[in-house]
Parts: structure tokens; C-alpha cells; sequence
């Protein structure tokens, strides 16, 4: 059979096509590159050193925390905000009157821009200034920067990513909610099953392949996160809440080791994949 | 206890759940645009002042002390354009994927899914090298270039969905009665796609216009957006709360009026599509 090639639909998606080909592929092959030499963009040396720089990441402490603490910052404020969303899910999904007026309030966060969102939780934050400083000092509490101090600093990050990012787990998971078949619930409720049997076993396990979905597009999402960071600590004190792109930013554009910020992107671009990959399986098997 | 006062029971412990999160998800919000009209007494009272009466000195500051005017500009220049080339680049392409297989089609809107999952920091380095050779640091031109990376996807991903809750059957008699596929395309798929291109279009354009990391490495003193803009306040010396306060108001008030529109949609943005919003 001999069909004739359709060029048509090619000729829609071309100019897509070459446009993201060029802007993407053919800096990623560049930056690859570039991550086998020493380029300073300062100086503007740069001669070939191989893998010297990926070698050099396995021997950098600052890294490794780093990448510890975009980690944990991504399994807690993942966790969280799949629990409050898929709690307020379940409510939203039952209880439907005044919905029309809470879930686009409930919504605006996700939508806000996160260098507005960093700075205005870092002006409640403030220890002399702040609302929350003030409330905490009713409650009884030492006043002082919940942001200033190492301990809590990262709590403090991961409480503002909460709050941006539950409208999102949340409408997710009410979609999902909305579009369950009714069959099972009326069966369940011949056999006389309570509510929380009926949540615990039709409700989630129906529901989990969008969980699954909300997951994946939170922790790639999550382990990306440079806004909220730069305007609420900037990664301070210290180095408490410096995440892997911040930490990658500042190696390239505060101390020009471009050679080996590409390196780190890599490395950063290498971890997202092998996370995408775990849960592509993990979604197969549900 | 009998069953009516369980329900009811339950049904008071419920809204005490939603009001709770409801005050918790509005009030940062609230707290910015109170700031941004309070006086510098009334930013800095303790107790915080409550009830006050408002002062649009601080955005009168925002506009003159800072060029913020200038920044607002370059944001919707760059927003604007960005989602108007998105949406005539990325819309054929969306139809096509909708509506035709062909060898690699899979793979490819695969591909483009995959864009939206890498982390934004790995392309910005080489692409700062690349402008910078160009020598189109610091240009709008620049910053639209790269936010159609994001961009793109998003409008091809959204699209696809909207394309394909078109019936077919229209097309086919259009083909029927001799119009070309593009004639079809241009004259009937479009013009009954436009509440899904509008949709699509402020979403673009929300994603463009919070952008910024890009912003930050590419743009100087002359393309600066306002997100970049914003970001050089220092809050620790806590001298500017209610410029701050202002400026980010002035950056989020287009967000909020769209937001009421597009809100259910906007998860299609974020998850490219992969769950009906």
C-alpha cells in the first residue's frame, strides 16, 4: 500500500517545531558543552577540562545541601499541600452551597505573582513589623524573624509554597472528584458502607491517578522553585534555604563560573528525570 | 445521638474547615493592599492598625521616585507579544495534533509536554551566552524570545483540548462542499475556538507576565519587567513597605481581574492540559 504523505499537519506544526528546536536544543547541546570546560564569564577563559566539573560537584558539600534542602523543602510542601487539598477537595465535592464564592478566593494564590508573594510574606514575617510576629507575640512567643533565624527559616519557605500552591492540589483533586463514575457509591450504599469506608475505599482509590497527577507536576514544579526563594530569604541566613537553583544562579551570575553552573544544570536536569521517570512507573503500576 | 444533628454536626465542622482556609488564603492578599494604602504611621503601628484612612501616596511615589510606569510598560510589551506569537505559532499546531496522527506525532507533543517539566535555571544559562554574543542583552526582543518556551507549550497543550471538543462533522461538510483544509482551519475551527483562544491568550499572558527568572539574567536598567522590578526592594531595612506595597499591587491587579475568568482553566496551564480543569 503505497499512501501518499501527508504534508499538511506538517505544515502546521513546523513552525513550532523548528522555533522551540532552535531556542532549546541548540542552547541544551551549547550548555552541554559548556559544562566540559572552565568558562568564566568574568575573565572569559575557557579551555577544556572534561568531566573535571561534574567530579568536582560529586567532592562540593554546598551542593549536596543544597540539593537536601530543595528536596526536603519539595517531599514537605508536596505532602502538605496534597493533604489541606485533597481535605478541602472532599468538603468542596459534598458540601456545594456558597462554592461559587469560596473556590475562586480559595484559588487567587496560585495565580499570584511569586515575587510579590515572596516579598509580601517576608514583610509578615519581619520580626519588628511583621503581623505574624506581632500574633505570635500574643500567643506568647518570643518575638522574632521567623525568616532570620536558621531554624526556621526553611519552615517559613515551605509554609509560603503551601500556600500558594493548595489551590492547585485542590482544584485538581475537585475535578477529579466531579468526573468519578456514581455506580460504585450507590452500590456502596446498598451494602450499607459508612462514609469514611466509602472515602477510604472508592473514593481514593478512583481518585489516584490524579493524585498521581497533581504529585508529578508539584515535585517538578517544587524542585524548580527560585522566586519565592530569592525574595523571601534570598537562600539566608546562610545558606539555610539555598535550593539548587539558587545555588546554580549564583555560582553562574554572582561568581561567573559559567563552566560549572552549566555542569550543576545538568546535574539538576539529570535528578528531574530520574524523579519523572519513577513516577511515570509508579504510574503505570496504579 | 440521632442522625440530624450528626449531619449538622458535620456540616458546621465542615464550612469551619473552608472559613478557616478561606482566611488563611486571602489574608496575605488582603494585608498587601491594605499596605500599599496605609500611611507610614499606620505600616508600622503596633498593633497593627485595622481600620484606617486610606493614602494613594505611595503609588503616587511608585510612578514618579521610581519609573515604574516604564516597568509596567515592559511587562505588557513582553506579555503582549509573547502570547500573540504563542498563539498564531502555537494554535496550527495544536489543531494538527488534534486532529491528525502522523509518524512522530506522538513523540513530538510529548516533547513539547516535556519543555514544561525542565527546570528553567538549565536553558537560561547558555541562552544568556547566545544574547549576550547577539548582543541583545537587556532588549524586550530578548525576554519574548525566551518566554516563548514556556509560552509555546502551554498555548499548543491547551489548545489541543479545546480543538478536540470541536465535532468533526462541521469540518467534514466544509470539506464537503469544496473548501481547503486550511480554508476549513482558518474560516470555521477558528472563529468557533475564540472563547478557548481568549482563555488560552490571558493564561499566556499570566505566565509571561509573573515570569522571573528569565527577566532577571536577561534584562538590565532599559527592558527591566516588573517582577525584577519589585524584586530589588529590601524588606529587611524595611523602609519601603508601602511603596513595596504599591508596586506589588500595581503588578498583581491585572492577575486578580483575570483571575475571576480563567481560574478553573488555569490548572490546564500549569499541568499543560493532562487533567480537564
Amino acid at each position: 500500500m503505497t499512501a501518499k504523505r501527508d504534508y499538511f499537519p506538517l505544515f502546521l506544526i513546523a513552525p513550532t517545531v523548528v522555533y522551540l528546536f532552535l531556542v532549546v536544543i541548540y542552547p541544551m547541546v551549547y550548555s552541554l558543552y559548556l559544562s566540559t570546560t572552565n568558562f568564566d564569564l568574568s575573565s572569559g577563559v575557557q579551555s577544556f577540562i572534561a568531566v573535571e566539573n561534574y567530579l568536582e560537584i560529586l567532592r562540593d558539600a554546598e551542593f549536596f545541601e543544597s540539593l537536601g534542602i530543595t528536596l526536603t523543602l519539595t517531599a514537605t510542601t508536596v505532602s502538605c499541600s496534597l493533604l489541606i487539598g485533597l481535605g478541602l477537595a472532599l468538603i468542596l465535592n459534598r458540601y456545594t452551597k456558597g462554592r461559587i464564592v469560596i473556590l475562586p478566593l480559595l484559588l487567587t494564590p496560585m495565580m499570584l505573582t511569586p515575587v510579590v508573594i515572596g516579598l509580601m510574606w517576608a514583610m509578615m514575617y519581619n520580626a519588628d513589623y511583621g503581623v505574624f510576629s506581632y500574633l505570635f507575640g500574643l500567643l506568647g512567643f518570643e518575638r522574632r524573624s521567623l525568616i532570620g533565624d536558621p531554624s526556621t527559616a526553611l519552615l517559613s519557605v515551605i509554609v509560603t509554597d503551601i500556600w500558594q500552591w493548595t489551590p492547585f492540589m485542590m482544584i485538581l483533586l475537585l475535578s477529579g472528584l466531579q468526573s468519578l463514575p456514581q455506580e460504585p457509591y450507590e452500590a456502596a450504599q446498598i451494602d450499607g458502607a459508612s462514609k469514611l469506608q466509602t472515602t477510604r475505599f472508592i473514593t481514593l482509590p478512583m481518585l489516584m491517578p490524579t493524585i498521581m497527577v497533581a504529585v508529578i507536576f508539584r515535585t517538578l514544579d517544587a524542585i524548580k522553585i527560585f522566586d519565592i526563594v530569592y525574595t523571601l530569604t534570598a537562600g539566608g541566613p546562610g545558606i539555610a534555604t539555598e535550593v539548587v537553583s539558587l545555588f546554580i544562579y549564583r555560582t553562574g551570575f554572582r561568581f561567573f563560573h559559567m563552566g560549572y553552573a552549566t555542569a550543576l544544570s545538568w546535574v539538576l536536569l539529570a535528578v528531574t528525570i530520574v524523579i519523572s521517570q519513577v513516577y511515570i512507573k509508579l504510574i503505570r503500576t496504579v | 445521638m440521632n442522625r440530624s444533628a450528626k449531619s449538622s454536626i458535620e456540616t458546621s465542622t465542615a464550612y469551619l474547615f473552608l472559613l478557616a482556609a478561606l482566611l488563611f488564603a486571602v489574608f496575605p492578599t488582603f494585608w498587601i493592599l491594605s499596605t500599599s494604602v496605609k500611611t507610614r504611621a499606620d505600616i508600622f503601628a503596633i498593633p497593627p492598625t485595622w481600620l484606617f484612612t486610606p493614602t494613594f501616596e505611595h503609588f503616587q511615589n511608585v510612578l514618579t521616585d521610581f519609573p515604574f510606569g516604564k516597568f509596567f510598560f515592559n511587562s505588557l510589551i513582553v506579555s503582549t507579544t509573547t502570547t500573540i506569537v504563542a498563539i498564531a505559532l502555537g494554535s496550527p499546531t495544536a489543531y494538527a495534533f488534534a486532529r491528525y496522527t502522523f509518524r512522530g506525532s506522538k513523540d513530538l507533543s510529548f516533547w513539547i509536554l516535556s519543555l514544561r517539566m525542565a527546570p528553567p535555571i538549565a536553558f537560561i544559562l547558555p541562552l544568556y551566552i547566545l544574547m549576550s554574543n547577539l548582543k541583545l542583552l537587556d532588549t524586550q526582543l530578548a525576554l519574548i524570545i525566551v518566554d516563548l518556551t514556556f509560552a509555546l507549550p502551554i498555548v499548543v497543550w491547551i489548545m489541543i483540548g479545546f480543538f478536540q471538543s470541536i465535532p468533526r462533522e462541521l469540518e467534514e461538510s466544509a470539506l464537503v462542499d469544496g473548501s481547503s483544509r486550511l480554508g476549513v482551519f482558518w474560516r470555521i475551527v477558528l472563529p468557533l475556538s475564540l472563547p478557548g483562544l481568549w482563555t488560552t491568550a490571558v493564561i499566556s499572558f499570566i505566565f509571561c507576565w509573573n515570569e522571573f527568572l528569565y527577566a532577571l539574567i536577561l534584562t538590565g536598567s532599559n527592558a527591566r519587567t516588573l517582577p525584577v522590578a519589585i524584586s530589588a526592594f529590601n524588606t529587611q531595612r524595611g523602609i519601603l513597605w508601602g511603596e513595596m506595597g504599591a508596586a506589588s499591587v500595581i503588578a498583581i491587579l491585572p492577575v486578580l481581574m483575570f483571575a475571576t475568568f480563567v481560574h478553573r482553566h488555569f490548572v490546564k496551564g500549569l499541568t499543560l492540559g493532562a487533567v480537564k480543569g
